[in-house]
């Protein structure tokens, strides 16, 4: 099968999986005991603009027709729907929060694996020295503390008593938000300042996350290169006097980097969707926030909305993995048979 | 080798002592420009739609209302966008003369036309703040008689009619841009409005980063006294952790609402005003009559069970003043009852009642739970979830009663689902309270006491057709003396019935840096930030 079969196979086999996880969304929206409208409209309202609010949103409906109105408006208008508690078109709020949570996570991301790759790889070759036990207590600190503790930790040093870094939100100045990434943004708007301003605003945050996926990308990587030394080829090559750099990077990584690659499609899937803590420490607008309001007040349309996003997101990370398996490792082929 | 470690060691054990025992580095906002510290996103900007705190706070600074109160003072109302009105017919007819010169944001004059427009947009969209308008005019009580000049008449005199029109939602929008942008439908909510301004205030909304922050700038056109302030921002913070520490760095000026459990944070911090102020908003429990709080003499024992002064002093840090009934103090109706009169703590009368009740103890007085025909005396109390405050009350409240031989179960439950729960009558009690609308105990009697309101808001079954009858009365009342009198009768038959626990008329702390002057509190009306100015 080639690749672009694949792909469109995969692709289309997105569209049961939406649907799944739509029907399953709306149905545990559904069986919460709950009275949403009520929560929308606060504590204070009297019954009767309750009634308007449960029929602008089809409440008053059987839950198949609740699914059917939003299979419509989000088949044939492209419509999300109106977020009833933030009062925005629910693509409005994601296109809002998205590129403020991605931005952070993709910080995090290439953080994590710059440090964390060469850290762990560095730990395998000099196992059982001074820098092998040094990455390993930084791995453990990463895994074993908890993200709100650290991100509370570095935001009370750096933000409060040193004031070096800022410690709450994206940008403290008035540019026209064009793309919604906000280093992007300043770019566009040619403010330099701005710039550095929103670039320092996201070092404390990205920096608590990246610390925390790199503590178990640093022990995968180790763990896996220590494997792969271990092997008989490794052995072979250095009987036939390869010199250490040549078994180290060509031979032994690329068999070692598997593992790791995994890991980092779900971290990466994990950093869009668990940052919540994260984001309400460091007043960060971003998707793991909204998700979590939209549950508290249960937003349905909103809820949906992220959940359906976020699936997308985690279908499309897992197979730009799978891909770059049949990249690093030819043994590999997607989609394919052995030959 | 080991002396170099040690003095390593030394070295960052002084620099992290160096770090904790140092101060907060201040940063200095412009003298301009305000930061306004809050938890979260105002729900919209429509006024006809938004029905929360926060909200109102931004909209009352960028719309003008007909009349207004007078500063602090919520029990003066003064002119706004109206310069005069003149009240006959019995309070029935109400025409006010429209300012002359006041314009929109966009250069739009505000006419007696504008004002129609506004007030018959709310009662036509029926949204959730609508209910107020609604139950004073409809769509045909509003007539233009001139340019400046609009008649209102009144589908029958209510005595807060004027106080019902300084509420956020009788806010004047341009007619001009809201045709542009939706028009008004019937039911319908307008998502342009939602977001965007189309108002004749001090200030202007400048941007709304969603979930970050909104941007205020002074309306260099207003028809009245122009803001000192430049700039207003309003981050929107969601953890108290950072709120605190944005304060006492000098990153935000004001907090309003700050939560009692964290007072202590700020406490003595250089340059903070912590600004304790009397507001109307009550907290109080439901007791749902029903169950063994079906009857009177159990909801009355449960009353004398609750350790109010404990909960002034140590839960509301002594800011609070406890609440008497339904009307606060301070507000027009308000019936102070005499120390004795009061329920206080007093286990020996609670036991008393029960006992007078036939609420039997199973074996020894004082050890396990009282009964009366094989049904054990119990009853289960809904609290917001994570609402520390509110546990810590219900925890001691507990413990009394379980002194009483009462077993009082605590359920902590998200408040979206608590209010579904108690209304289909799953629970018997719920932890709660009133923020007033307006500035009347019509809208603290209705809701809280009134059988149809008591039960849709509150899920309560208590209903006393003699107290219903008076509140009716009291709401369409004209005299002031006699209205007076049937609230102070309402008041005393309410606390007879126990039908709520009251607790505490809550204060309003605000946490101020040094340089803010000029804040002032109303306790009905949004902060008011063109009285606000910098040093």
């Amino acid at each position: 099968m080639s690749l672009r079969k694949y792909l469109l196979r995969r692709l289309v086999l997105l569209i049961p999986v939406l649907l799944g996880v739509l029907t399953l969304s709306f149905v545990i929206s559904y069986v919460i005991p709950a009275d949403p409208v009520r929560s929308w409209a606060g504590p204070q309202a009297r019954p009767e603009q309750l009634e308007v609010l449960r029929k602008q949103y089809h409440l008053d409906k059987p839950l198949h027709l609740q699914i059917g109105y939003y299979l419509k408006s989000l088949v044939i208008d492209w419509d999300l729907g109106t977020s009833p508690t933030t009062r925005r078109p629910v693509i409005e709020d994601l296109k809002a929060f998205f590129p403020a949570t991605f931005e952070l996570a993709f910080c995090a991301f290439v953080l994590a694996v710059i440090m964390g790759v060469p850290l762990g790889v560095i730990s395998a070759l000099k196992r059982n020295q001074l820098i092998d036990h040094f990455s390993r207590v930084v791995a453990l600190f990463g895994v074993s503390t908890p993200l709100f503790w650290s991100a509370l930790i570095l935001q009370f040093i750096f933000y409060y008593k040193l004031g070096w870094l800022p410690g709450f939100g994206r940008s403290d100045f008035e540019i026209e938000r064009y793309t919604g990434f906000i280093l992007l943004d300043c770019l566009l708007n040619n403010n330099w300042e701005a710039f550095k301003d929103s670039l320092e605003r996201l070092i404390l945050p990205s920096v608590t996350l990246a610390f925390y996926s790199m503590g178990y990308l640093v022990r995968i990587t180790r763990g896996s290169m220590l494997e792969v030394l271990g092997a008989e080829y490794v052995t072979t090559a250095r009987a036939k006097g390869l010199p250490a750099r040549v078994i180290y990077f060509r031979h032994a990584l690329k068999n070692a980097i598997i593992p790791p690659i995994t890991v980092l499609g779900f971290t990466f899937g994990w950093l869009l969707a668990g940052t919540v803590l994260l984001e309400t420490i460091f007043a960060w607008p971003g998707m793991g926030r909204y998700a979590a309001g939209s549950i508290v007040r249960i937003d349905l349309p909103a809820i949906v909305g992220y959940t359906l996003i976020v699936a997308v997101f985690m279908i499309i990370s897992n197979l730009l993995v799978d891909i770059s398996y049949s990249i690093i490792d030819p043994r590999v082929r997607v989609g394919g048979k052995f030959k | 080798m080991r002396l170099c470690k040690q003095f390593g060691i030394a070295l960052m054990a002084f620099f992290a002592l160096g770090i904790l025992l140092s101060g907060p580095v201040m940063a200095k906002s412009p003298k301009d420009v305000l930061v306004y510290e809050l938890y979260g996103e105002p729900e919209g900007l429509d006024p006809a739609d938004a029905y929360d705190q926060r909200s109102s706070n931004v909209i009352a600074n960028i719309y003008d209302q007909l009349v207004q109160f007078d500063g602090p003072d919520a029990s003066k109302i003064v002119p706004m966008l109206a310069e005069s009105w003149k009240i006959t017919d019995g309070g029935k007819t109400y025409t006010f003369k429209i300012r002359k010169g006041a314009k929109f944001h966009d250069g739009s004059e505000v006419t007696a036309a504008a004002v129609k427009y506004s007030l018959d947009r709310v009662v036509t969209m029926g949204r959730p703040p609508s209910w107020m308008l609604k139950m004073i005019i409809d769509e045909k009580s509003l007539t233009v008689k001139d340019k400046y000049t609009v008649v209102m008449k009144l589908k029958k005199p209510y005595a807060a009619a004027l106080s019902i029109l300084t509420h956020a939602s009788a806010s004047i929008v341009n007619p001009k841009l809201v045709e542009a942008h939706g028009g008004v439908e019937k039911d319908k909510e307008n998502t342009w409005m939602n977001q965007n301004e189309a108002g004749s205030g001090p200030f202007k909304l400048k941007r709304w980063v969603p979930a970050e922050r909104i941007t205020l700038v002074r309306n260099d056109d207003y028809w009245g006294k122009k803001p000192m302030l430049r700039e207003v921002r309003i981050p929107m913070i969601p953890e108290i952790g950072t709120r605190v520490m944005m304060l006492k760095t000098g990153d935000a000026d004001i907090h309003d609402f700050f939560p009692s459990v964290n007072i202590p944070d700020v406490m003595g911090s250089d340059g903070l005003i912590i600004k304790p102020q009397p507001s109307f908003s009550l907290i109080a429990i439901s007791l749902g009559c029903r169950g063994a709080l079906a009857e009177k003499e159990v909801r009355q024992a449960v009353s004398w069970a609750f350790p109010y002064e404990m909960v002034l002093k140590y839960i509301y840090q002594g800011y609070s003043k406890r609440a008497q009934g339904a009307v606060p103090e301070g507000m027009f109706g308000f019936h102070k009852f005499s120390k004795d009169e009061l329920y206080s703590l007093d286990l020996d009368k609670a036991n008393a009642l029960l006992d007078g009740a036939g609420w039997k103890w199973a074996g020894t007085k004082g050890e396990g739970y009282r009964s009366k025909n094989g049904k054990e005396l119990k009853a289960e109390v809904l609290v917001p979830e994570g609402d520390e405050n509110k546990i810590q009350q219900t925890i001691m409240w507990q413990q009394n009663l379980r002194k009483v031989g009462f077993n009082l179960v605590i359920r902590q439950i998200a408040w979206s689902i608590a209010y579904k729960t108690i209304r289909n009558h799953e629970s018997d009690a719920i932890f709660s309270g009133w923020n007033p609308d307006y500035a009347d105990p019509d809208n603290y009697v209705d809701a809280m006491i009134k059988s149809g309101n008591a039960q849709a808001i509150y899920g309560s079954s208590y209903n006393n057709p003699e107290i219903d009858k008076l509140i009716d009365q009291a709401k369409w009342e004209p005299d002031t003396k006699k209205r007076a009198a049937l609230y102070k009768k309402i008041q005393e038959i309410n606390k007879d019935d126990a039908s709520w626990v009251w607790i505490a008329q809550n204060a309003n702390v605000a946490v101020l840096n040094s340089r803010v002057k000029g804040y002032y509190f109303n306790g009905i009306a949004p902060i008011n930030f063109s009285a606000i100015y910098k040093e």
